[in-house]
């Protein structure tokens, strides 16, 4: 067992683990966080996507170790006190949210990507989240929804 | 959910921590990156290490430098994402940043090193035949010492490179020529998907007569055991105008000698098929870019 | 019924209820369940696609510390067969493994770590059998394998069996129809054109892989939670498979699946469900089976390779005259909901088109690999693939448009389709149109480069709803106003829950948020046939909408004597009940309760107000030897799809440039949720399936079982926002809520054939299976050039 002290969501914790632990693991299993979830394991769907800081990664290939003294955000940070983050309400109000497992994922990549360009064309949109693999939505508004937010 | 076996681990902050820890264990320890293939291959339980070296904390190898003489210096913890991004790269190695865009995907790219990918030596690797294409060279190090090894002798198989086990690899060296530019194909069903044939050439043209190639680099991924310099196809054109013709025969001599092998994304003749297109189109496009002003 | 009208929350794109609690990573999957003590499951698979089991050794797995329970199959585990159609499945093999992922045993765990270990310390001796993977094979008289010698004395549904072949060991289900004379219309007609097609395996691939947790209560009562989209279907496998009265089971699918497209077969709930039963005494340790990503795309039910043979017979005219098909699925080891796919893969065909001689023969058949049948379409996207393919075929040698042909031979409302049935609520021409005028059809675009080529297709298609049908709908009126509604439709995804809100909202005149769906659970909610055949809309609506009258008959009858009124002369909205015509003299539904002293409120009489109903649709199952029936389905969409292709001739890869669906839903309850069908539809599976995703086995054993290797489309491979186009006609059903029909299938049963129209429009060359890969398309090239 390893320590490993980190911020999650801005919140320090601090624990024991098996050093063969997946940062997701780590979150869902170890802390109940389920909102990052196994969608493959191994590193293709993007439904385990969360930043570190500030950087979108697919936790299912992060040993949770690595991330020792950083600062991690997942879906459950985004809108901690009840009011949504724009990508939040820009999935909502464009029907980009269907069976829902692969959308914590795509909109952590939507949010961090933005952080990094605010205003970007549908092509960079599309670039970034090729990563994020969804089956229900054909992206369609998926899409939409990241441009809209990130016109405001 | 794969199920990794538990291990030692340790993590280093200094290049000699991490040598020191290598002459301990040896073969039995793995160093890790960014993890992006290891820990894939450690949740199959296809590598199952006893001892984890993690590097990723060597900030000292996270870098990249730029000198019009000297010419690009990578550390080896550098990202994939910080190369892609990186002004001095787009700027004077286009094909480095536009291979990058090419690479997995962002999140991937973001955690993923480009010295763990070189070390994990896989021959679809967009990094290994882009790079072999700018006659990189890498340094490895290790207690004793280091040595710098050309790129073309540090592929030695399949998923197998000249890395001792104590050795770690924490510099890539891309020597500037200052006149080339260069294109990198990747062909695949999805943009995303390990390239199922790729090609990166690097192209210098004569500064006194600017239709004549001085010096290419042809490089083949993805078919073979290690990224593959079609040599016959740069002699062709090593000194002469380029033609059409002579873009054709690099191609078909190309073609020859890449070594693919059939699998599930495709059969060995499609593979040489796509080798002879995207070599035509790769020496056509680095052409072009290197003859704009 | 006029669709037009306006509505206040019918037709209205309200946000999807379960969006934020999906946005915010509130929602709860099976998979994110974790109870107290709870076990983690693994599975001892087959490597063999055909084996007698000799002998299985469990004890050291029993003994390897944290293991609290291993099974095998046998009595204990699984005493009888269960299967949607035929009984043929046991929750693990039995003296035989049929194919390779085969479940033998599993082990439930204090960690998947320890239940991995236990299931390699299990050992299993096989003896190898001969093995059967081609159709063709597996439905001879004399197939290489037999994999069920025991099936005639299987047990089969009452109200919908299989038929079985005589002389054909392997096939699970025989149907077909005879209209007239296909041999006279074949012999008067001008041209005949005869063709196969062929389309391969592919996999649903959900998001969230299938997963079942099952849990013991001290009652002894057996409690499971899954991804399946029938929780009642589930309920009766589990049941029955152990000899349990239906009462000792409960089924709970929760709020959120990530995802069902057909396939879930509920392999993982039945596993969970044997290894809590199995534990020995008390507490019985809650056990969850979640199926890593490899075992679900290489062992879970798949869509089926599937064999079209088409012969049709046309005028000098145009007209079709005359129509014959065999349809094969090459089913796998189990046939799963697969033994109703054969059989209803024969609707599209039979509904496409108006053809007066019309002879089809569908089968089903056993082979040695994993389930393969129910996926979008249920059948109908392969056969359609088959007859809309050759239509183009016909066309060009009539040399007539495409769109023509086939507006000139579309079935229409009144008209007579296959079965003899009459057609009513018929969208097919309107959306013809609609596709056509979306890709611009007639306009020849051009491509920036000599080796680039360009062509456009497109094609009709139907998807029918299952008769007979049963769905039942419970509503509940609380005190404060909130209307309670219990169902056992599955919310996927599709957004069942949210439409199902709007109709209540409709019916009691209160805010969409005044409105709760609780999720299945077949203690509180009641039956459903399962969330499949795109029947939701219409059977569990009509429910509800039957339920929400009985609610307010009730609450009428209740109101009626405090306004001192006529209940016919009441009426409800805003969570009050007022008289028709003077408002004013209303009361709060609240006030129908009466404060009670200790606490709590009550109603005088009838305890609450719950109004219940059954929307019971019997059809008529079509005559064995001809298939006629009159009502052999709830009801038809029609769709028509249109593409623009570019293809690369150099490196035969091909680019969707422009790509439009037209949909046919009676109405749109939501048309954004309907939007994000037609959305999902088209870009994820019809241009997956067409394109990129194809299971590839070597001897039974998948090649490709990750993410990697098995492509669905990335972000990158869709065509951008401006270059998809779709449009919703309405064209209103008579028995359907408001009108609507369904939504959900129709939107991919003919992408593939608008797309493989589209190529053989750029570069003249006609492709007869999916998927078209580069390396096809190179191959045919230079074949064509040589």
């Amino acid at each position: 067992m390893e320590t490993l002290g980190l911020t999650i969501n801005g919140e320090a914790v601090e624990v024991l683990i098996d050093p063969a632990t997946t940062l997701q693991q780590f979150l869902h299993d170890n802390l109940g966080m389920t909102g990052t979830k196994e969608g493959c394991g191994a590193g293709l769907c993007g439904c385990c996507t969360v930043m570190v800081d500030g950087m979108a990664v697919k936790s299912c290939l992060v040993l949770a170790l690595q991330v020792r003294g950083k600062s991690v955000q997942t879906i459950e940070g985004l809108a901690p006190e009840e009011i949504l983050d724009p990508v939040q309400q820009a999935f909502i109000e464009n029907g980009a949210i269907q069976c829902g497992y692969c959308s914590a994922g795509m909109i952590m990549s939507s949010k961090a990507y933005l952080q990094e360009n605010p205003h970007p064309s549908e092509s960079q949109v599309r670039h970034a989240l090729s990563g994020n693999l969804c089956r229900c939505t054909g992206y369609h508004k998926i899409v939409k929804a990241v441009l809209s937010a990130g016109e405001k | 959910m794969e199920t990794m076996d538990t291990f030692k681990y340790f993590p280093t902050k200094t290049v000699n921590e991490a040598c020191e820890l290598l002459s301990q264990y040896g073969q039995e320890a793995k160093l890790l990156g960014g993890g992006q293939s290891l820990v894939n291959l450690m949740k199959q339980n296809l590598v199952m290490p006893s001892t984890i070296i993690d590097i990723k904390g060597l900030s000292d190898l996270d870098y990249i430098r730029y000198d019009k003489k000297d010419g690009l210096r990578i550390g080896a913890l550098s990202t994939h994402r910080s190369v892609e991004t990186s002004d001095v790269v787009k700027e004077n190695f286009a094909m480095l940043a536009e291979m990058e865009r090419t690479l997995a995907s962002v999140a991937v790219r973001n955690w993923g090193t480009v010295g763990g990918s070189l070390a994990h030596a896989d021959p679809a690797s967009d990094l290994a035949a882009t790079l072999l294409a700018l006659h990189a060279q890498v340094t490895l190090t290790r207690s004793a010492g280091e040595r710098v090894v050309s790129l073309d002798d540090f592929f030695v198989d399949y998923f197998e490179t000249a890395l001792q086990p104590d050795e770690l690899l924490t510099e890539i060296h891309i020597p500037n020529s200052g006149r080339g530019n260069g294109f990198y194909y990747k062909f695949a069903q999805r943009a995303t998907d390990l390239a199922v044939v790729s090609v990166a050439v690097y192209l210098v043209l004569d500064p006194d007569a600017q239709s004549r190639c001085q010096d290419i680099r042809i490089v083949m991924g993805s078919v073979g055991p290690t990224p593959l310099r079609s040599k016959r196809g740069e002699d062709l054109l090593k000194g002469q105008a380029i033609t059409g013709a002579l873009i054709e025969a690099a191609a078909r001599v190309s073609a020859e000698d890449a070594q693919p092998t059939t699998d599930t994304n495709g059969s060995e003749e499609y593979k040489r098929e796509l080798v002879h297109v995207l070599v035509t189109r790769s020496i056509k496009e680095a052409a072009t870019r290197a003859a704009a002003p | 019924m006029n669709s037009k009208k306006e509505y206040q929350y019918i037709g209205k794109s309200e946000y999807n209820v379960n969006a934020t609690a999906k946005a915010t990573g509130r929602a709860k999957y099976c998979s994110d369940m974790q109870l107290p003590g709870m076990l983690y499951a693994k599975v001892k698979r087959s490597p063999y696609p055909h084996a007698r089991i000799v002998s299985i050794d469990i004890s050291q797995a029993e003994q390897l510390p944290g293991v609290k329970a291993v099974i095998v199959g046998d009595e204990n585990t699984c005493p009888a067969r269960f299967g949607a159609g035929v009984a043929d499945e046991y929750v693990l093999a039995r003296n035989k493994v049929r194919y390779v992922g085969d479940a033998v045993a599993a082990v439930a765990a204090e960690s998947e770590q320890i239940a991995q270990e236990a299931v390699d310390l299990i050992e299993v001796e096989y003896e190898e059998l001969p093995a059967v993977f081609d159709g063709e094979e597996a439905f001879k008289r004399n197939p290489p394998a037999v994999l069920h010698e025991d099936l005639k004395r299987y047990q089969t549904l009452r109200s919908v069996p299989p038929q079985f072949d005589e002389n054909r060991p392997n096939v699970f289900n025989y149907f077909r129809i005879r209209r007239n004379n296909a041999e006279d219309g074949f012999k008067a007609a001008d041209f005949v054109f005869e063709n196969r097609f062929e389309t391969a395996m592919i996999h649903h691939v959900q998001m969230e892989s299938h997963c079942g947790v099952a849990m013991v209560d001290d009652s002894g009562r057996l409690t499971v939670w899954g991804t399946s989209s029938k929780p009642y279907g589930m309920h009766r496998d589990i049941s029955e498979s152990r000899g349990l009265p239906s009462s000792a089971v409960r089924i709970i699918i929760p709020a959120h699946v990530g995802g069902g497209f057909g396939g879930r077969e509920p392999k993982a709930e039945q596993i969970a469900a044997s290894l809590a039963l199995a534990q020995k005494g008390y507490p019985k340790r809650p056990v969850k089976m979640k199926f890593t990503r490899e075992e679900h795309l290489s062992t879970t039910t798949t869509r089926a390779h599937y064999i079209v043979d088409i012969k049709t017979g046309v005028n000098k005219d145009g007209t079709i005259v005359a129509n014959k098909m065999r349809l094969l699925l090459v089913g796998g080891a189990y046939a799963g909901t697969g033994y109703l796919t054969a059989r209803n893969a024969a609707f599209g065909p039979a509904a496409n088109y108006r053809i007066e001689n019309f002879s089809l023969d569908a089968y089903g058949v056993y082979t040695n690999q994993r389930m393969a049948g129910a996926y979008r379409g249920f059948g109908n996207a392969e056969s359609l693939w088959g007859m809309e393919s050759q239509m183009d075929i016909i066309a060009e040698t009539l040399n007539m448009d495409p769109l023509e042909f086939r507006l000139k031979n579309c079935i229409d409302e009144d008209d007579l389709n296959a079965f003899e049935e009459v057609m009513h609520s018929v969208g097919g021409k309107a959306c013809l149109r609609a596709a056509a005028e979306a890709i611009e059809w007639g306009k020849k675009t051009e491509a920036a480069k000599p080796h680039l080529k360009r062509g456009k297709g497109i094609a009709l298609g139907n998807k029918y709803s299952i008769a007979p049908t049963a769905s039942a709908a419970i509503v509940k009126v609380h005190p404060d106003g909130l209307v309670e509604l219990r169902t056992s439709t599955v919310d996927l995804g599709q957004g069942s829950s949210t439409i199902f809100c709007q109709m209540i909202a409709e019916e009691f005149k209160i805010p969409v948020s005044k409105v709760r769906v609780l999720n299945p659970d077949t203690d509180i909610t009641p039956f459903d046939l399962g969330t499949a055949s795109s029947r939701s809309t219409f059977n569990m609506g009509n429910a509800i909408r039957k339920a929400c009258l009985d609610a307010k008959h009730q609450l009428f009858e209740l109101a009626a004597k405090e306004l001192e009124a006529n209940k016919d002369d009441l009426e409800t909205a805003d969570s009050k009940v007022f008289v028709k015509g003077s408002p004013d003299r209303n009361l709060e539904i609240k006030d129908l309760f009466i404060p009670m002293v200790i606490g709590g409120y009550t109603l005088k009489e009838g305890a609450e107000i719950i109004g219940k109903a059954t929307y019971y649709l019997p059809g008529v199952i079509p005559d064995p030897e001809t298939g006629a029936s009159e009502k052999p389905a709830s009801f038809y969409m029609f769709v028509a799809q249109a593409a623009e292709v570019e293809v690369d001739t150099q490196t035969g890869k091909i680019r969707i440039v422009k790509i439009a669906t037209a949909n046919d839903c009676g109405k749109a309850i939501n048309p954004m949720q309907v939007e994000g069908q037609q959305e999902g539809g088209v870009l994820s599976m019809g241009i997956g399936s067409t394109l990129m995703e194809e299971v590839i086995t070597d001897n039974g054993v998948m090649l490709n079982p990750q993410l990697a290797d098995y492509k669905i489309p990335t972000t990158l491979d869709c065509p951008d926002l401006a270059n998809y186009k779709s449009a919703i006609i309405e064209t209103a059903h008579r028995d359907g809520p408001w009108g609507a029909k369904g939504i959900g299938e129709g939107t991919m049963v003919c992408s593939a054939p608008a797309i493989a129209n589209a190529i053989y429009d750029a570069i003249g060359i006609r492709f007869h299976d999916i998927p078209i890969t580069p390396e096809k398309v190179l191959k045919a090239l230079k074949e064509k050039n040589s």
